[in-house]
């Protein structure tokens, strides 16, 4: 599922509830790890909401550490779509958007 | 015990919902103005929708989307719930029905439903484009300013373990944006801290926007499946605008609030008794099989409490005679308890019949109504099943062959309608189901030349009205010629008795002609344990069914010389016909000087059955015979007796008739 880099995780193919628990683990690690983190969502595939949510408390986390959390690149795909029809990117100028957008258009 | 297969679990609801929603479209067919059956309609074909999505049947939820968007339309007054409809959608639902079970359904037929379920609405009233709510969706521009909208805060968050049980909130959203414009905002201030989250929980809040032609109804039915465990707060904003003049909260502002506190929240408002009943686990549904498992498994147990009870009886241990009989309580109200577990209304049958007329007035042109007495009446689920098919075929015949044309009708002095009933009492062990129809009655002179054609009866050949009418249940009376598209399919009344018997039933008929015909099943009420008395005949034990037991009296050896081979005796001034089992089983020595009759019936009829002993009552677990003993008419089955043996149960429908031919062969000669 993923290949835990220096300050860099690869998320690729299914993440998903039935294997979020793993994501949790890896990225937890990183997070008390390194200074910086970047999510790469290259190849990533499917995803559900509960990827969402674990992306949402590693950022708050991240944030309140003084840990930079960012996405190798724009939402997009299967990701973008759970976002968008959850009602993450409500506003585009909100750091929540931001974050996910990376100020690209949907 | 492994869990139960999801998709088994969704195609056991889908069947419920099916049923619910055929009987409230045929309800509607006759009270189209009715509010509540058109709500009910659309809330099962909602759920079905739903659930059928939730479970991966994706061309089952893409069908039903269609109908339940026809009903949405009944609903807001826009179409008429005419006959036409609810044929369109009754039709469709047999479509959905074969997508459900995962029969093969041919794509080609369910457009050309779905296009006939358009025509209709169109012709209803409607037009067949999307739904004024669609299309504000689509242009949230105008939605706004047009007149009947109304703004909706709603904002809501599942239970923590809503993900893992298989709730999906983002389809939950697309529904409320299939109801107008949406403006979805996530709030997750009460996701847990990073290290504390369990990843699989759902911590998520929505606040919703919706501008809307739709009702708050509307907007409680996308929860439907979730309402009773969630947090659900449906605010209208048009009233909230006009009565509170300080700014409005932003969303997430509102959502803060409420969101911590979701898992201790308020209940929600649109709480439905039905439901909250279901989710109370008031009832559990097993699958049948466990039930058949069960029963077997007390069968088994009521032949070993049985040698239990031998055993004891023949040991001086006053211990072992205490347990004996307590095992043999707790087998008794075991097996009682069990019995009523299988057992479920009849009305579960009785339902189907509705559908079936509906289609038969269609097809035949005639126009019939359909009435039910009886049906909170109960029988073992296994007879229940078993009668399905019987029980269409007579109500086919009535409907075909008994009740006349309009025309005929009119002519006979009768309503145009033809009335068929269907009811069910119980009568002791036996559940007693009448099919009447105030149809022609039975055509004698036609069911006479058919049989004589058939070779059935000789030309000119005395039979008594009972006998003739008798004919058809004889194999060969069916014919081609006999057989119409509806009632025939290939089926003769032969088969149907057949069926009966296999159940340990009894088949009779009576019809006046011109007032119609009442055909009676009796039906014993479970066919796994009976209470049986369990006698000897000569080396031979058998055991007669107890619910079929009048009496028991002595035929004293002068008693049996007195009848001088008459086999008659005289029971309060009554003559009764006996059989001597020991001549027709050809069993055993001299018979006892003491013989004993017992005295049987099936409904009006009596005959005396003589035996050597009486040996008591008996649990008696019923063994099918091998199909090589399958003809022997007099035996219903065999039973296993507590010393190892093998009892004989004596089909007493089999022995009563031979008792009449008996009776009338003597009174023939006299």
């Amino acid at each position: 599922m993923s290949d835990v880099g220096l300050g860099t995780i690869s998320f690729a193919g299914e993440v998903t509830i039935s294997n979020i628990g793993e994501a949790h683990e890896q990225l937890g690690a990183l997070l008390r790890e390194q200074g910086g983190v970047v999510i790469d969502v290259e190849d990533l595939t499917e995803t559900d909401l509960t990827f969402v949510q674990l992306l949402e408390s590693a950022r708050r986390k991240a944030s309140e550490n003084g840990v930079g959390l960012s996405l190798n690149k724009p939402a997009a795909g299967s990701l973008l779509e759970v976002l968008r029809r959850g009602g993450f990117l409500d506003d585009e100028t909100s750091d929540r958007a931001q974050f996910w957008l990376q100020g690209a258009a949907q | 015990m492994s869990g139960q297969d999801p998709v088994e679990i969704f195609r056991q609801e889908a069947q419920e919902l099916f049923e619910d929603i055929e009987q409230g479209l045929l309800d509607l067919a006759h009270r189209p103005g009715d509010r509540d059956l058109v709500d009910a309609v659309f809330r099962g074909l909602h759920t079905l929708k739903g659930s059928g999505a939730m479970f991966g049947f994706d061309a089952l939820a893409a069908f039903t989307h269609h109908c339940e968007t026809a009903f949405d339309r009944v609903r807001k007054g826009e179409v008429a719930a005419t006959s036409e409809l609810v044929g369109a959608v009754l039709a469709c639902q047999d479509h959905m029905r074969a997508l459900a079970d995962g029969r093969p359904a041919e794509a080609a037929a369910g457009e050309a439903l779905l296009a006939e379920l358009h025509r209709v609405v169109a012709s209803a009233g409607g037009s067949t484009t999307e739904t004024p709510a669609a299309s504000a969706a689509a242009d949230p521009t105008s939605a706004p300013a047009a007149p009947g909208l109304k703004t909706w805060r709603v904002k809501f968050s599942l239970p923590a373990d809503a993900l893992v049980n298989g709730t999906r909130p983002l389809p939950l959203l697309d529904e409320l944006r299939e109801l107008g414009e949406c403006t979805v905002v996530a709030v997750t201030d009460a996701v847990p801290d990073f290290d504390a989250l369990i990843p699989t929980e759902c911590h998520l809040a929505w606040d919703v926007t919706l501008v809307t032609k739709h009702g708050r109804d509307a907007i409680e039915d996308v929860f439907i499946f979730v309402i009773d465990d969630m947090t659900l707060d449906i605010q209208d904003m048009t009233v909230a605008r006009a009565s509170v003049e300080t700014p409005a909260k932003a969303p997430a502002e509102i959502v803060a609030e409420a969101a911590p506190q979701a898992a201790a929240a308020a209940p929600v408002e649109a709480a439905n008794e039905g439901r909250a009943a279901k989710a109370s686990g008031d009832t559990v549904r097993v699958p049948a099989e466990r039930l058949d498992e069960m029963m077997d498994r007390v069968g088994e147990l009521v032949i070993a409490q049985s040698r239990l009870k031998q055993l004891a009886a023949s040991s001086s241990d006053i211990a072992l005679r205490a347990v004996a009989e307590e095992i043999e309580r707790l087998a008794s109200e075991m097996r009682d308890t069990m019995m009523v577990v299988r057992m479920v209304p009849i009305a579960q049958l009785f339902g189907r019949f509705r559908r079936l007329i509906h289609d038969l007035a269609r097809d035949t042109g005639k126009s019939i109504t359909l009435s039910t007495e009886g049906e909170a009446t109960e029988l073992d689920k296994t007879v229940i099943e078993r009668l399905a098919d019987p029980l269409i075929h007579l109500i086919r015949n009535s409907a075909d062959h008994g009740l006349e044309t309009p025309e005929q009708r009119r002519a006979a002095g009768k309503p145009e309608t033809g009335h068929i009933v269907l009811a069910a009492r119980q009568s002791g062990a036996e559940v007693v189901i009448t099919i009447t129809d105030d149809g022609r009655g039975v055509d004698r002179a036609r069911v006479r030349a058919k049989a004589e054609e058939n070779g059935l009866i000789q030309p000119g050949q005395v039979l008594s009205d009972n006998e003739l009418l008798q004919l058809i249940f004889a194999p060969g009376f069916s014919t081609a010629a006999a057989i119409t598209n509806l009632s025939g399919r290939g089926v003769g009344m032969d088969v149907v008795k057949k069926t009966i018997e296999g159940l340990r039933g009894a088949i009779e008929i009576t019809s006046t002609p011109g007032h119609g015909s009442v055909v009676s099943l009796r039906i014993p009420l479970t066919l796994a344990i009976i209470d049986g008395l369990l006698v000897r005949v000569g080396n031979g034990r058998y055991v007669i069914p107890l619910s079929s037991v009048e009496e028991c009296v002595e035929l004293s050896v002068e008693q049996d010389i007195r009848s001088a081979g008459r086999s008659l005796i005289t029971l309060r001034d009554q003559l009764v016909p006996f059989i001597r089992l020991r001549q027709m089983f050809k069993t055993g020595p001299a018979p006892d000087p003491h013989q004993k009759i017992v005295v049987v019936s099936t409904g009006q009829e009596r005959v005396g059955l003589v035996v050597d002993q009486i040996l008591g009552d008996h649990q008696t677990v019923i063994k099918p015979l091998s199909p090589f003993h399958a003809d022997a008419g007099a035996f219903s089955g065999a039973t296993i007796l507590g010393d190892g043996g093998v009892a004989l149960i004596l089909d007493i429908g089999s022995l009563v008739a031979a008792g009449q031919r008996h009776d009338a062969q003597m009174r023939a000669a006299s």
